[in-house]
């Protein structure tokens, strides 16, 4: 019986992150704080300025 | 073509860990390395010793190596007791563009005389970590090593891509064993969670610190700054709660389907035992009916010894003997002569009165005892017995031939009756019923189990609402919360939406890894089998039918093998000990799929294990021997 290659499990890890990716892309837009997690700007602004920032999003 | 992102392990040194002295040096990347190592020569100390390092930072190591069955097991060389020694391991390997050597190095003694009262015999004295990267362009020391391991998804992989005999049994109970479930599915929750998530929740919390050190910093009022810090720990205490409230939730829904499950498989039991308690129904009835008729037999023949008693006395003696007997005691006055009112009355009525048998006179006793002769008249048959003759037919009776009728009759008797309890409880049925009654005391286990949980659940969510009371009264009564409130309730709300997407994942990948096996397993066994696992099952499957009970030894073993190879992370496989009960073609087969699918498979197995599995994966072996006495001695 001929052997097939099936393994995808390197890729498993792949598959999952960029599906988590692509799950929390779209939650993004509803939430700020996890935007600027996402994009790794999180630590760029300080409470204040986020504190402001969605004050000015939900005026 | 070898990926350079690929986990490779290139060098394996160990020196003086439980006397083991070797180095294994791998074949280059994209081949596959066999190394033949006789019994007692370190195999198994060696997978043990990478999961010890892998699994455990330099802080938490001591007492946490374990050794087949023993754990805590000792490291140190016991061959030299009770001097100081030290012993190193070195793991070479590289991984996305880069190399990595992590080393352990264990100093302390090993006393005999502890070992011998029962302890492990250990006195470690330091246990230190280090993994030098790209020979020494960075350097990192003590529990940093281990995170390393960590980022490059080693310690996670720790207990798949190192796979033993050991393992290979825990994954084939998770495969029929139910009480095994809990087991499963943290093993599966752990694979299935993204790092990326896992981040993204750490940045979470570290936001809210923040926040809440910012509001710390700003307040001047003691009562409020209680009030923030108390908001503080009920965030981080309602956090645990909830996150305890998912966990439970999780293993009660496990259990509920486990014990769903059971209770389907012992209905299944159930309909199986009254099958074929029905096909053996009409079976017993003429069983029964022919038991029966023995019986009746048995007791016809013992009335007939009864009835013909005489014949068999008549056997063993002559009838005058009888008549001779007979006369006896008629003659005697044994008993009493018919009666005779006439005498008694003139012996009663003589004045005085006088016995007209032989003309003594009576005294008050003696008339007494004539009174009383009128009520001592034998039955008129048994004079009637008495005064006849004894006659019997002459048809001969032999009661060595009525002895063996019965004889037969009853071995007869005993053979139908054996023959009855086997159809009422054939060991078909014996086992079923074996196997409903195990299967009934799981599910009495695990509904024991879940009233317990449902118990702890009420009461957490009974402290969650608690929790969450105060909390609301506390932000009522602070102003400057209300002021950050934004911010926090953005922070719940990221967080909420990480774990929605978690288990969203959850579920999809598990999907993927379960299709994995199953093609991995059809690949190996022939197209008839497959695999399936769930977020609380993982099952053998033939012709589709997806059970505890599907496949033998060799079958699960290669499910084993396959399980471990969708959850591991990392590439290669290092395995000892590898194909158990299986025969050539599985062997071969299995060799065959993992060549085709890991970039490296490190094999460390018995010279005789080489038939039909090492050749495939490479023709090239290296003996290794333990050297020993290798250990390095330290001055006190």
């Amino acid at each position: 019986m001929k052997v097939e290659r099936v393994n995808i499990k390197k890729e498993i890890d792949e598959i999952m992150e960029e599906k988590a990716k692509d799950i929390l892309n779209k939650k993004k837009k509803e939430n700020t704080v996890l935007r600027l997690i996402m994009e790794n700007k999180i630590d760029d602004f300080s409470v204040d300025e986020i504190k402001d920032l969605l004050v000015k999003e939900q005026s | 073509m070898m990926s350079d992102k690929s986990l490779h392990f290139s060098i394996i040194n160990v020196e003086g860990y439980r006397g083991r002295n070797f180095k294994l040096k791998m074949q280059a990347p994209s081949k596959q390395s066999v190394f033949v190592m006789e019994g007692n020569t370190g195999k198994t100390t060696l997978i043990e010793l990478l999961r010890w390092c892998f699994k455990y930072p330099q802080s938490r190591a001591e007492g946490k190596f374990r050794h087949m069955f023993t754990e805590p097991a000792h490291v140190l060389d016991w061959d030299f007791p009770n001097k100081k020694q030290r012993c190193k391991i070195e793991i070479h390997f590289s991984k996305n563009g880069h190399n990595y050597m992590f080393r352990r190095t264990t100093e302390g003694e090993y006393s005999k005389e502890e070992a011998n009262e029962g302890e492990i015999g250990d006195n470690i004295s330091k246990i230190e970590d280090v993994i030098e990267v790209d020979m020494g362009a960075e350097v990192y020391r003590g529990d940093d090593a281990h995170t390393v391991l960590t980022e490059l998804g080693i310690t996670a992989s720790a207990d798949y891509f190192l796979f033993d005999g050991e393992r290979a049994r825990e994954y084939m109970q998770f495969a029929s064993d139910r009480s095994k479930v809990q087991e499963l599915v943290d093993a599966v929750d752990k694979r299935v969670t993204p790092r990326r998530l896992v981040e993204y929740s750490r940045d979470l919390n570290e936001l809210e610190e923040r926040v809440f050190q910012e509001l710390g910093s700003r307040v001047t009022d003691r009562g409020l700054s209680r009030v923030l810090n108390r908001l503080h720990d009920l965030g981080l205490e309602i956090a645990n709660a909830r996150r305890e409230q998912r966990r439970l939730d999780d293993e009660i829904g496990a259990l509920e389907r486990t014990a769903k499950q059971l209770e389907g498989n012992i209905a299944e039991l159930n309909d199986k035992i009254i099958s074929i308690k029905s096909k053996n129904l009409n079976q017993i009835t003429i069983l029964n009916n022919e038991i029966k008729n023995i019986k009746d037999g048995i007791y016809r023949e013992r009335s007939s010894i009864y009835e013909n008693f005489l014949k068999l006395i008549s056997h063993v003696s002559d009838k005058e003997i009888i008549n001779k007997i007979k006369t006896k005691i008629r003659e005697r006055g044994k008993l009493p002569e018919p009666y005779r009112k006439d005498l008694i009355n003139l012996c009663l009525e003589s004045d005085p009165p006088l016995c007209h048998i032989c003309g003594r006179e009576l005294d008050k006793k003696s008339k007494e005892r004539i009174k009383l002769l009128g009520k001592q008249v034998a039955p008129h048959n048994v004079q009637v017995f008495l005064s006849s003759d004894i006659s019997y037919e002459t048809t001969p009776f032999d009661p060595n031939k009525k002895y063996f009728e019965i004889e037969k009759l009853l071995e007869e008797l005993e053979s139908k009756e054996k023959k009855l309890d086997r159809v009422q409880l054939s060991s078909e049925e014996k086992n079923l019923m074996k196997d409903r009654d195990k299967k009934l005391a799981l599910l009495y286990k695990h509904q024991e189990h879940l009233g317990d949980l449902r118990g702890e659940l009420d009461a957490c969510v009974g402290e969650i609402r608690r929790l969450e009371g105060e909390e609301k009264e506390l932000k009522k009564k602070s102003k400057l919360w209300r002021e950050y409130r934004i911010i926090l309730d953005e922070i719940e709300s990221a967080k909420n939406i990480i774990e929605e997407t978690k288990k969203e994942i959850k579920k999809y990948t598990i999907n993927i890894i379960s299709e994995t096996i199953g093609k991995s397993v059809k690949s190996i066994l022939g197209p008839r089998f497959s695999a399936k696992l769930t977020e609380d099952s993982l099952y053998l499957g033939e012709n589709e039918v997806f059970h505890p009970e599907v496949g033998g030894m060799s079958g699960r073993l290669v499910l084993a093998y396959c399980f471990a190879e969708g959850m591991t992370r990392v590439d290669p496989m290092i395995i000892d000990t590898p194909v158990g009960k299986m025969d050539d073609s599985q062997r071969e087969q299995l060799a065959g799929h993992l060549k085709a699918n890991h970039r490296q498979v490190i094999l460390l197995c018995l010279s005789t294990e080489l038939d039909s599995f090492a050749p495939v994966l490479s023709p090239k072996r290296t003996k290794i021997q333990n050297k020993r006495g290798n250990v390095t001695w330290l001055k006190s």
